[in-house]
């Protein structure tokens, strides 16, 4: 067995002027849960891309399953599971027919063809809707029964492009509970994603920000890495005034809307008590709670892409 | 297909794979099958189409609707319009009595040609001095008007001749005038049907929709729907897949040859005079062109609409408008006529009838086939090549 399922050094890609994906080393362990996080058109996809061999990298070497990411990319293929937001399937065939298609490209035959058929299907929960057309399929069915479609040929590696994106969150809750269920059996999943709460799931994450990657670790470490000044909630009246009143106080290293209160990160956070009471009363702004509080993955990332500044922000 | 690029070198260790092209086979069969749009185009349109050209496109011109005015009401003049309208190639709208009556007749489309003969007509012909006959011709539907001036031509000079001959005494009269007659035969297709020559036009003209729009679209509709990537992500070849996509329009495009065929001889008792074989082979051939023009629409379109545009103006067109099909390439402009070198069209309908209606074979057609089988190489090659590129 490999020891890194995922090992790319200085991967790169460039679409005409526009750097895409700019010099990323990435280092999957074999049989983890990886989060590849990062806001739209960070390059999650266009990395995704590179990995899975369809998509020639403009620099950089590295191996996925074993295999040269450039020159294997038949051998790579047949080693990996790929889903995108799409849940491309065809619409107008029936579950099994998509099912017994994906066997049919991915050369499953015989006697597995049919257990890995029956199996998905078990797995999708889709049993007794066989003959359904795809089209038919409500959204959490179609995309389980994607997974399904995607693992058919039981490939070590599974590349997950947002596969939870437009599906309500019943269906992403049990969703994840496949993905653990995968993972549970040796499978290396890889998943993109830009909701947090999914990202708690994983046990390395790796953020992206403009073609560049601000941060690996799991999530435990990066709150603690990242996270190790004070954060304050803040809820009060006039939100938007509060964080105008006190964007300019330097005190505060960090202010951040996040719904219905206002996150606040600081050095020193008995000073900061101070002084967001001093410019709230100034302002005529009342405080209804200000408490410290654990800092969330999305407070971890909101403080390392300010970290990262404008080297990585681009249009 | 016929020179990889060089990185493909490795893949090419690996066989072709049945089981992978039988997966994307039976999946174009059923697609194809549960998309009634696609059945209609493949199986309902060819009739249609055939049904439609064989009945409404008509090179052949009979029952002119003709208006005459008659100054002069003498025994020569109603002589001369007997003879007209006895030939059946026209027919009598009214005997005008002046100019106004003809002018309203042409402007209604009420006739689509007139003849005025003038006062003194008799007392000319009687005299044997030359006399004029004015015809005017509605010259808006130019085909019918160029045939309807043909008749008229020749209904005077045959009456003419009559005059003539009654003149210089009945029993030495036909020899002289007229020392050299022309007597006409028309071989290939003695009665001038058009839709022998139709026929094998829409054959034309459905291998191109079969094989280029349908084969197009149908890559691009996995493009635009994201199944295009996820068959990508599979190890399956550039190869495999094309071999799989495109075969079922290679059977469908055969059933279609089939019907069009066989609908040609059953209702309009289309005869094949040359050999079948043949045909099918020369049938294959332009399918061969017509797959590589789709296969290579499909690598410059990423939209289902672009490609339809583009199948269309590169495949259906040409071979419509540029091929003979309906507009004989001999009176095209000289830039036109060079251009219609470029499409495959232009050798196909040549060969086919000549095929179809001579009974000739490629003794006879051979710098056609081996013109189709240059343009379909090269665009096989070229879109293969450019498949792969994308998909590598």
């Amino acid at each position: 067995m490999i020891e890194f399922a995922v090992d790319v050094k200085g991967l790169t890609r460039v679409f005409d002027t526009f750097v895409a994906v700019d010099h990323i080393d990435l280092r999957v362990a074999t049989g983890t849960v990886f989060g590849f996080l990062g806001p739209n058109g960070a390059g999650k996809s266009t990395t995704i891309r590179m990995l899975c061999g369809i998509l020639r990298p403009s620099g950089g070497t590295g191996t996925v399953g074993g295999f040269d990411i450039a020159t294997q990319t038949e051998q790579l293929k047949s080693n990996i599971g790929y889903m995108s937001q799409r849940f491309s399937l065809y619409e107008e065939l029936t579950v099994e027919e998509n099912l017994r298609f994906f066997a049919g490209i991915y050369n499953v035959r015989g006697a597995q063809r049919q257990a890995r058929i029956a199996w998905a299907v078990e797995m999708a929960g889709l049993r007794g809707r066989e003959h359904l057309k795809t089209r038919e399929l409500a959204g959490g069915w179609r995309q389980r029964l994607a997974l399904g479609c995607a693992v058919l040929h039981e490939p070590p590696i599974l590349f997950l492009d947002e596969p939870t994106s437009g599906v309500d969150p019943a269906s992403r809750r049990n969703f994840w509970e496949m993905i653990g269920e995968l993972s549970s059996r040796g499978i290396t999943v890889f998943v993109t994603t830009h909701y947090m709460d999914e990202a708690e799931h994983c046990d390395e994450l790796a953020l992206i920000y403009g073609g560049r990657l601000v941060a690996t670790g799991s999530p435990a470490t990066l709150k603690h890495r990242y996270m190790s000044r004070a954060l304050l909630a803040l809820e009060c009246g006039d939100l938007m005034s509060a964080f105008a009143a006190l964007k300019p106080e330097p005190a505060l290293t960090g202010v951040a809307l996040f719904g219905t209160a206002l996150h606040l990160t600081a050095d020193d956070e008995t000073a900061a008590r101070v002084a967001v009471a001093a410019r709230l009363q100034a302002a005529g702004i009342s405080i209804q709670r200000l408490e410290r509080i654990e800092p969330s993955l999305e407070d971890t990332f909101v403080a390392i892409v300010e970290a990262s500044g404008s080297n990585g922000a681009r249009a | 297909m016929n020179a990889p690029p060089a990185d493909t070198a490795r893949r090419r260790r690996r066989r072709l794979s049945l089981r992978t092209i039988r997966a994307i086979m039976r999946r174009e069969f059923t697609d194809v099958r549960r998309d009634r749009r696609s059945l209609i185009l493949t199986f309902l349109y060819p009739i249609c189409m055939l049904v439609m050209y064989g009945y409404g496109i008509r090179y052949d011109v009979d029952n002119v609707p003709l208006t005459i005015l008659d100054y002069d009401h003498s025994a020569e003049s109603r002589d001369l319009t007997e003879h007209m309208l006895r030939s059946g190639y026209f027919q009598l709208v009214r005997w005008a009595q002046n100019e106004r009556d003809l002018n309203r007749d042409l402007t209604t489309d009420a006739s689509k040609a007139a003849v005025v003969i003038p006062r003194q007509f008799a007392a000319h012909v009687r005299a044997g001095e030359p006399v004029t006959v004015q015809a005017i011709i509605d010259g808006s539907d130019s085909n019918t008007a160029t045939i309807a001036q043909g008749y008229l031509l020749a209904m005077m000079a045959g009456y003419s001749g009559t005059v003539v001959a009654r003149q210089s005494g009945a029993a030495a009269a036909p020899l002289s005038a007229s020392p050299i007659e022309l007597k006409s035969r028309i071989w290939y297709n003695p009665e001038l049907k058009s839709v022998n020559f139709i026929v094998p036009g829409i054959i034309a003209v459905i291998m191109m929709i079969v094989g280029a729009i349908m084969t197009a679209m149908s890559i691009v509709k996995e493009k635009e729907r994201g199944t295009m990537e996820q068959i990508l992500v599979s190890p399956i070849r550039p190869l495999e897949m094309m071999v799989g996509k495109i075969f079922p329009y290679v059977i469908i495009a055969f059933i279609d040859l089939v019907i069009i065929v066989c609908a040609g001889y059953l209702i309009f008792h289309v005869p094949i005079k040359g050999s079948l074989l043949q045909l099918t082979a020369l049938s294959l051939l332009y399918l061969t062109s017509s797959l590589g023009i789709g296969v290579f629409v499909s690598t410059i379109a990423d939209t289902m609409q672009s490609a339809m545009l583009a199948a269309i103006f590169i495949s259906l067109l040409p071979s419509v408008l540029l091929s003979g099909f309906v507009f004989p390439i001999e009176n095209m402009p000289v830039v036109i006529q060079l251009i219609t070198y470029l499409f495959p069209g232009r050798y196909f309908v040549t060969a086919i009838r000549g095929v179809y209606l001579k009974g000739v074979g490629l003794s006879v057609l051979w710098p056609e086939a081996l013109m189709l089988l240059c343009f379909s190489t090269a665009i096989v090659w070229l879109s293969a090549s450019r498949f792969q590129e994308k998909l590598g």
